[in-house]
């Protein structure tokens, strides 16, 4: 405690330090004035009196020394000293300090731009109260059949009569909530928006600990459909955005042209569900009473809180005991097997893996831009010290501590980097704001599928805030530690080599021979860095050139959303609006899906073959991705027939069903076979599905997963025979289609006002935002490996032309010996060439190993790819013998009589 | 300064200005020198600069404070006074000094202790 109190003041005494300084003084001034006065009327005369009263005193300025130790921090001020010097010295070299501050800037704000999307996706601690004991129940089933080796992509969701099964057999979460990824549009009242949304049960908010910051969130009995009217919650931002943070909010109601919500309630600014930043939540009661019964609808996710004392391992352990138990109640589709379920924490599945990969990857990367900066300031550090070495002489001359010259040195060079710090600031603002702009966490369909767990949560945290604050602050420091350490041991060196007494050239060779090893780590960094830019550029180029099945040119996509009625309505609705769209001028064929292409498959079933044996009962049907069209739909795609026929309008209604199939389902299903005629069973397509399906015909692969996955096999049935509400109108067009969207939104208006028509995008733009992660990873890292590149150059060529300088005279006496230029050039390269050869070298050995961390961000290229090395190493050659030729070229112009006489 | 004159011993001065303040009240620098000198018979050279550090330590540990006021003869000067911690600091240290001085005067005393 008197510890503390001390410490402060004595930290106050230096901010008050003149004040202080002042008050000493005036309180000196009056006991020495009363002293003599003491003297003075015992009969001194006045100067004498005065003398006495400094006698006695006993050294004004030694109090004055003794009393500013007592009342400040020695050492602090010691520190502030050097700064002040380090500040001094930077700002006589202005250049030198602009060239090191900027290099600094780059590499520290890229590092703080991908530190902070790092912390927003793994290292922030997730924004609910006591996440730790939060834990995702998920349902699972043949894990044979996902995409992606990562388990969180097997993940069901729920449907709701097996979460009530579940409920039923579990004991080791004391509350329970679920929640499922919703999107709205909002029409009435100003512009329509597309809103990212969740549905909810009255649990979620209670459980995550939030609570309603206006009116309230969701009661019990609005899990179920109550005849109240449906509720809604909306977000801090939208209730500023669409509502102008007007109280009066509650009680008004929010619509898409098909239901109304009443907004009950709004909640805190910042808060973000487990699906990530959506602007509207609705209770449970906005989905169907029929969804809710169908034990096979598998749609709603499940977020537990343990009960006090339960362990992870324990509810994990418990999860998976009842788990197939509860996850075949109401059945499951034929083909899946050993369905179960499976219980993980939020923090395992927080970040698609995929994407923690480019993250980590990112992140490495970036590290390696910084230690290339760190080498090249530390060069410049060098061939600055070499200019200073007189002065550190100088100084270890009058008595300095080696300590104390370090330390001197080390302020300035942190000093520098802190500097730096400052500067970067704005790159790490500048890259997190670019990140931001591509709005991965709602442009949610933008990564070709829906990203799993909590990705989008992550993804929309991303920002600037204390913490990438301090991790700035913290890596300038070490930055500045780790590139001042060069001129420190440059320093301690000059000390040792007695530099004043051996005369100006005897450490010549320590610099030289230290900057170079700074190259060629410089350049073996570039070569990593470039390597995996190299890989990814070209995984990239791959997953452009591949086949998706469909031709995206001019196409135009929207979704349309009918509200159940009978069937033959439905179809009929969707019928007569592609025909109507068909029709319009500058359109040249519209057909219907349920999937977009790339968009991670949508339906799977079960498939039977009645033309062989019967399977023994119990065993799985083959499984098939089951896609609901229109005849028009392959022709407005591009997909070609290969054998029998499309469908026709006389595939509808009550006619013998009919289902075309794709290239690869023929070959897997009925290898050397023709499969027209076959007869098969759908489990999806309603009852009349379930036997006596004719295949007419076989069509092109189409990719409705992602690109870097395989052709699966699929089926196809007409939408007129098996209506489906949710339905996806692409509209080929003659030139670019984006301005139909009117139209297509006008006529689907005129046909029935209450559907919504949405996400409305060109197959193009659809398509290259599936590609998004990868072009992300590959601009970012080509960025850094241009800057790792050019800062590899510049260093080559400050060390080369370092080099020359130095040799100037032995240039000189070569060349008055008869040496012609082209001589002195090769000798000036070959130099360079030994440097970014051997940093080459160990480059392409440290790429192949640290390659090896993309793998399975690479599509079709392997890590050791020689073409991409090979193209490498000619470029950073290249690149280092251009560098080089400047200094080589100036010493071929060396005057043999004017670098003899310089000296 | 004269040879037979003693010179402070090594933390007693805290004790001496801690005593003064309480008995005299506040004081400022020059009134606590002389009143040392004056205790004293003039014995203890007071080396009266050490004693603005000494005041400042002590304002630091807590035991006294200061404050600027008008001296007697109208001038600005800055008084010390004992705080409440100052004065449980007066009592420990008085208790022990006593103690420490009976046992010092135990081995002084000719002919006891060896």
């Amino acid at each position: 405690m008197t510890a503390l109190r001390v410490l402060w003041f004595r930290v106050g005494g230096l901010f008050r330090r003149s004040r202080v300084e002042a008050e000493l003084e005036s309180e000196l001034a009056f006991h020495l004035e009363m002293e003599s006065k003491r003297h003075e009327q015992s009969g001194m005369p006045p100067e004498e009196a005065r003398r006495e009263a400094l006698r006695g005193f006993g050294g004004v300025t030694q109090t004055k020394e003794s009393y500013r130790a007592t009342g400040g921090l020695p050492w602090l001020e010691t520190v502030l000293q050097d700064l002040r010097y380090a500040a001094r010295s930077l700002r006589k070299q202005p250049g030198f300090t602009a060239v090191a501050v900027l290099t600094l800037a780059v590499g520290i704000g890229a590092n703080t731009a991908i530190y902070t999307v790092l912390d927003a996706t793994m290292l922030r601690s997730l924004p609910y109260k006591d996440p730790s004991r939060l834990m995702r129940v998920s349902l699972t089933a043949n894990p044979k059949t996902t995409a992606l080796s990562s388990n969180v992509f097997n993940d069901l969701s729920w449907p709701y009569p097996k979460y009530e099964a579940f409920l039923k057999n579990q004991h080791v979460f004391a509350e329970t909530a679920l929640y499922e990824f919703d999107s709205f549009t909002v029409r009435g009242e100003g512009a329509p928006e597309i809103l990212q949304a969740e549905d909810v049960s009255a649990s979620y908010f209670p459980l995550l600990g939030v609570r309603a910051e206006l009116g309230r969130t969701f009661l019990p009995e609005e899990d179920t459909q109550s005849g109240q009217g449906l509720a809604a919650v909306i977000s801090h931002d939208l209730w500023l955005r669409r509502y102008g943070a007007e109280r009066s909010v509650i009680g008004k109601t929010i619509a898409d042209g098909e239901r109304t919500f009443t907004i009950v309630g709004v909640l805190p600014a910042g808060f973000q569900g487990l699906t990530g930043p959506a602007d509207v939540w609705f209770s449970l009661s906005a989905i169907s009473a029929e969804a809710m019964r169908a034990a096979m609808l598998y749609n709603l996710d499940l977020v537990a809180r343990l009960r006090p004392g339960v362990t992870v391992e324990q509810a994990k352990t418990e999860v998976a005991a009842i788990g197939p138990r509860v996850a075949l109640f109401g059945g499951v589709p034929p083909g899946w097997e050993h369905p179960s379920a499976v219980a993980r924490t939020l923090e395992e599945v927080r970040l698609d893996p995929l994407i923690r990969k480019s993250v980590l990857v990112l992140f490495g990367a970036v590290v390696f831009v910084l230690l290339i900066a760190c080498a090249n300031i530390a060069n410049l550090l060098l061939a600055r010290g070499a200019a200073r070495q007189r002065e550190i002489a100088i100084r270890f001359a009058i008595g300095a501590g080696r300590v104390r010259v370090a330390r001197q040195l080390l302020t300035e060079s942190v000093l520098l980097a802190v500097l730096g710090g400052l500067a970067s600031l704005l790159f790490a603002y500048a890259g997190v704001s670019a990140v931001n702009a591509m709005d991965l966490a709602r442009n949610n369909f933008a990564i070709g599928r829906r990203l799993p767990g909590l990705t989008l949560l992550g993804l929309g945290s991303i920002h600037l805030d204390g913490r990438t604050l301090l991790f700035t602050f913290g890596i300038a420091v070490l930055t500045g530690i780790l590139f001042g350490l060069a001129p420190v041991w440059q320093g301690i060196r000059a000390e040792l080599n007695e530099f004043l007494q051996s005369g100006s050239r005897s450490v010549i060779g320590a610099p030289l021979r230290g900057r170079s090893v700074l190259v060629v780590a410089e350049v073996a960094l570039a070569v990593i860095l470039l390597a995996g830019a190299g890989l990814m550029m070209k995984s990239f180029s791959r997953l452009f050139a591949t086949r998706t099945g469909v031709d995206p040119a001019n196409v135009l996509t929207a979704r349309l959303r009918v509200p159940l009625g009978p069937d033959p309505a439905v179809a009929s609705f969707y019928d007569q609006l592609e025909k109507r769209v068909a029709s319009l001028p500058g359109v040249i064929s519209a057909g219907l899906s349920n999937c977009h292409v790339l968009a991670g498959g949508c339906s799977g079933t079960g498939i039977q073959f009645f033309d062989r044996p019967a399977l023994p009962p119990g065993s799985p049907f083959p499984h098939v991705g089951i896609y609901w069209v229109s005849s028009a739909y392959f022709k407005t795609m591009k997909i070609p027939l290969l054998r029998g026929r499309w469908f026709t309008d006389r595939d509808a209604g009550d006619a013998p069903k009919v289902a075309l199939i794709g290239e690869t389902a023929a070959r897997m299903f009925w290898p050397g076979q023709d499969p027209i005629g076959k007869q098969i069973g759908l489990g999806m397509g309603g009852p009349a599905f379930r036997r006596n399906v004719q295949v007419v015909g076989v069509v092109g692969d189409v990719r409705y997963f992602s690109i870097e996955q395989q052709f699966q096999p699929d089926v196809y049935i007409p939408h007129l025979q098996a209506a489906n509400g949710s339905l996806i109108l692409s509209v080929r067009a003659e030139r670019n289609p984006a301005g139909l969207a009117d139209a297509v939104r006008r006529e689907a208006q005129r046909l029935n006002p209450n559907v919504p028509v949405y996400d409305i995008k060109t197959l193009e733009a659809r398509i290259g935002d599936s590609t998004v992660r990868t072009r992300f990873i590959v601009v970012v890292l080509a960025l850094f490996a241009g800057i790792a590149v050019a800062l590899a150059a510049i260093g080559i060529y400050g060390v080369i032309s370092y080099m020359v300088r130095q040799r100037t005279q032995e240039i000189g006496i070569r060349m008055a010996l008869g040496a012609r230029a082209e001589d002195v050039r090769g000798m000036i390269v070959k130099r360079a060439a030994l440097l970014a050869g051997t940093g080459l070298a160990i480059g392409v050995a440290g790429a192949f190993f640290a390659t090896r961390a993309l793998g399975a961000l690479l599509y079709e290229v392997k890590p050791s790819d020689p073409a991409t090395y090979a193209s490498v190493s000619v470029l950073l050659a290249v690149l280092a013998l251009l560098a080089a030729y400047v200094p080589a070229h100036r010493a071929s112009k060396i005057d043999p009589c004017v670098a003899l006489r310089a000296e | 300064m004269s040879k037979d004159k003693s010179d402070v011993l090594h933390g007693s001065l805290a004790l001496m200005v801690l005593r003064i303040l309480e008995t005299m009240g506040p004081q400022h620098g020059w009134g606590i020198a002389r009143r040392i000198e004056q205790m004293s018979d003039n014995v203890l050279a007071l080396n009266q600069g050490t004693l603005y550090p000494a005041l400042l330590r002590m304002e630091q540990m807590g035991w006294i404070s200061s404050e600027w006021g008008e001296s007697e003869n109208n001038r600005r000067a800055k008084f010390y006074s004992i705080t409440r911690a100052g004065k449980k600091q007066l009592a420990s240290e008085a208790a022990n000094w006593e103690r420490m001085s009976a046992i010092i005067a135990r081995f002084v005393k000719p002919g006891e202790a060896s």
